[in-house]
């Protein structure tokens, strides 16, 4: 496998194989590993020291069904602490075809250059000068490039933000159609891309050279039992294929956990004109699509396309956390704002998460009034014009909430919270605030423990132990390019069962339960490290002051998980 | 008697033809009467994954319904 580094300062591009200590890993476990041994904990994370790493995971390239996903690592502007970020899209099957363990991006283009590394399908990579592509948005570069390129290639991108290097710059992915309606949103890694002077890498689909499987036999018959096992659940059967992510707006609602108007109430007056069920009628009615394929080799086809009532393509997919930033947490209940906020933010290379929040706490401070679509479009327009206010949106909700003095700031080590408000769902508060990412829903999402009835949402017992089990869960995931919504796939033995004979027939030793909670430990523990040394105490755990003492309607709950029980997470 | 409102959501409207989601569906029960009997009232089964939502918390089987109560049942999610 291919392990290619490209020096940004003198445009060079170095290829090796895989060196020694990097072996056996991917994704996210591969850019922990890379991040903790090679960037210096406390550098500049816009500065020459830092890395950009993008892997696929363990998984990415094989036959097995959903496992698209590749893993962006960096130290974060916006929090200051490690970061991985991922996202769906063609790029991780395609690097994976290629033979590339990751691409490794070190140093800073001479200021005012910017580049674009291309890789093609004979896996070899080559920097030019990208000047003409300079302050481009994400859907204009992405047409321009495949038409120079080919229709054979996918890309990763950044926007304005990037270039502005704004923290909560993402790192856009194309999709399956083509579009850079992919994100790795979270964690401001688009600035980092941005301070390498770096716009675009450019992949070609056409790789047919991939990791060796030692046992592919074996290898085929697990990945036909998961597929069938994502297929008879019906989550990933049936509820994601025909509304999405944004199902869970009724889930979440219904459980009074919906963090709205800037998280000041936990059910949102008009969640079921946003609702998952709303959605899939708009869409249908106006001819779009539901079931849509996002990523490649994805069988759960959970994403959409939204159009207006033209039928003309507005964005693509309107996902459960999008709806909640920039519909609950603004109180806004139009659908068509909704769509035109996250295609502003794809296109301009913005997290909705960071962003919508940022426009929240703008709002609760009195700059414009919560359900006010217009200045929500005018401030995320902003950012791509780099006014005051836009470089504020930008930087997310702590710059917002320091400008304005505000102390209603939902972050944890600047990063903000997602749909699930820690007052409702004490688990992912305990989440949000242990998390070596910042307030990070991904990390370790306590919902299905909550509707399973197996732990009670509201009271402290159990979330510490259960958010600590989940957080290793994930953090193993996260090592094999499996999309989290697939994941889901592994509660069942079977399903469970042909995933550890898959990573055992890829990477030809024995792969059980224990070793897979060592995967997610072992990159837990790197990540800590790496915190640590970069100055974040157990003092940086916990969850901003209003969340303990603001009690949440309906169930009107404070965040009652003590500091002493947070401390306990990191006990393995 | 009593009688509870219930809202459906994901694919569960699907099996009621006539269903209005603005409305839910009105059902009658004895005194009472708990989750449980909803549930096979609506013939959920363990593939419907249905979760059942009172007064904003996740309704157990045998937890009582009373006249009135506005019942939400969505299917299973594992957050997105």
């Amino acid at each position: 496998m291919k392990w290619i580094r490209v020096n940004m300062a003198n445009q060079s591009i170095q290829v090796e194989t895989v060196p020694d200590a990097y072996s056996g890993l991917g994704g996210r476990g591969l850019t922990a590993a890379v991040i903790h041994a090679e960037v210096p904990p406390t550098c500049d994370a816009l500065g020459p020291e830092n890395k950009l790493v993008i892997a696929p995971g363990l998984l990415s390239g094989t036959p097995l069904v959903n496992t698209s996903r590749i893993s962006i690592g960096a130290k974060s502007p916006l929090t200051g602490t490690i970061k991985e970020s991922n996202s769906g899209g063609k790029i991780a099957a395609s690097l994976g075809k290629l033979g590339i363990t990751a691409i490794v991006i070190e140093g800073q283009a001479p200021a005012g250059h910017i580049y674009l590394l291309s890789v093609d399908a004979n896996g070899d990579a080559r920097l030019e000068a990208a000047d003409p592509y300079k302050g481009m948005r994400t859907y204009a570069l992405s047409a321009r490039l495949l038409g120079s390129y080919g229709p054979k290639n996918t890309i990763a991108c950044i926007g304005p933000a990037g270039e502005y290097q704004l923290k909560s710059a993402s790192i856009q992915t194309t999709d399956v159609d083509d579009r850079p309606c992919r994100a790795a949103g979270r964690g401001g890694l688009g600035a980092v891309m941005g301070s390498k002077g770096l716009k675009a890498i450019v992949v070609s689909t056409e790789g047919s050279n991939p990791d060796v499987i030692s046992d592919p036999e074996s290898f085929k018959e697990s990945a036909k039992t998961f597929a069938q096992e994502l297929r008879k659940n019906p989550f990933t059967g049936k509820v994601l294929p025909n509304f999405g992510t944004a199902s869970t707006v009724s889930a979440v609602n219904s459980l009074g956990a919906f963090p709205c108007y800037n998280a000041t109430r936990g059910v949102f007056d008009g969640w079921e004109k946003i609702s998952g069920e709303a959605l899939a009628k708009l869409i249908k009615t106006r001819g779009g699509k539901t079931q849509h394929m996002g990523c490649a080799q994805c069988i759960v086809h959970c994403s959409n396309e939204f159009v207006d009532e033209q039928g003309k393509y507005v964005t693509s997919s309107l996902e459960y956390e999008t709806i909640w930033s920039m519909g609950g947490m603004l109180g806004i209940d139009n659908l068509d704002t909704i769509a035109r906020l996250d295609f502003l933010c794809d296109d301009i290379g913005l997290d909705t998460i960071n962003t919508g929040v940022a426009m929240a706490v703008a709002m609760d401070a009195g700059y414009k009034s919560f359900g006010d679509g217009r200045a929500a479009v005018d401030m995320v327009e902003e950012v791509a014009r780099g006014t005051e206010m836009g470089r504020l949106i930008g930087n997310g909700p702590d710059a917002v909430g320091k400008h304005f003095n505000h102390h209603r700031v939902p972050t944890v080590k600047g990063q903000s919270i997602a749909a699930y408000d820690p007052r409702g769902m004490q688990g992912n508060g305990v989440t949000y605030a242990t998390s070596t990412m910042g307030a990070d829903h991904t990390a370790g999402n306590m919902l299905g423990h909550y509707l399973s009835g197996a732990l009670k949402p509201l009271a402290a017992e159990g979330q510490v132990d259960a958010s600590r089990k989940v957080q290793i869960g994930m953090a193993a995931m996260d090592c094999t390019g499996m999309c989290i919504l697939a994941g889901v796939g592994m509660a069942t033995k079977e399903a469970s069962g042909a995933m550890f004979a898959m990573l055992s027939a890829k990477l030809g030793q024995a792969i059980g339960p224990k070793e897979y909670a060592q995967m997610g430990m072992r990159t837990l523990k790197l990540e800590r490290d790496f915190n640590q040394k970069a100055g974040f105490t157990n003092k940086d755990d916990r969850l901003p002051r209003f969340f303990c003492e603001e009690p949440l309607p309906p169930h009107n709950q404070v965040f009652v998980v003590s500091d002493e029980a947070l401390d306990q997470l990191y006990n393995f | 008697m009593i009688q509870v409102v219930v809202k459906l959501y994901g694919a569960l409207p699907w099996r009621f033809q006539e269903y209005d989601p603005e409305k839910g569906i009105l059902l009658e029960f004895a005194r009472g009467a708990r989750v449980a009997d909803l549930r096979s009232r609506l013939n959920l089964t363990a593939q419907d994954s249905g979760v059942v939502a009172l007064d904003g918390r996740v309704a157990a089987p045998g937890d009582s319904l009373y006249d009135g109560a506005q019942v939400r049942i969505f299917q299973m999610a594992y957050g997105g």
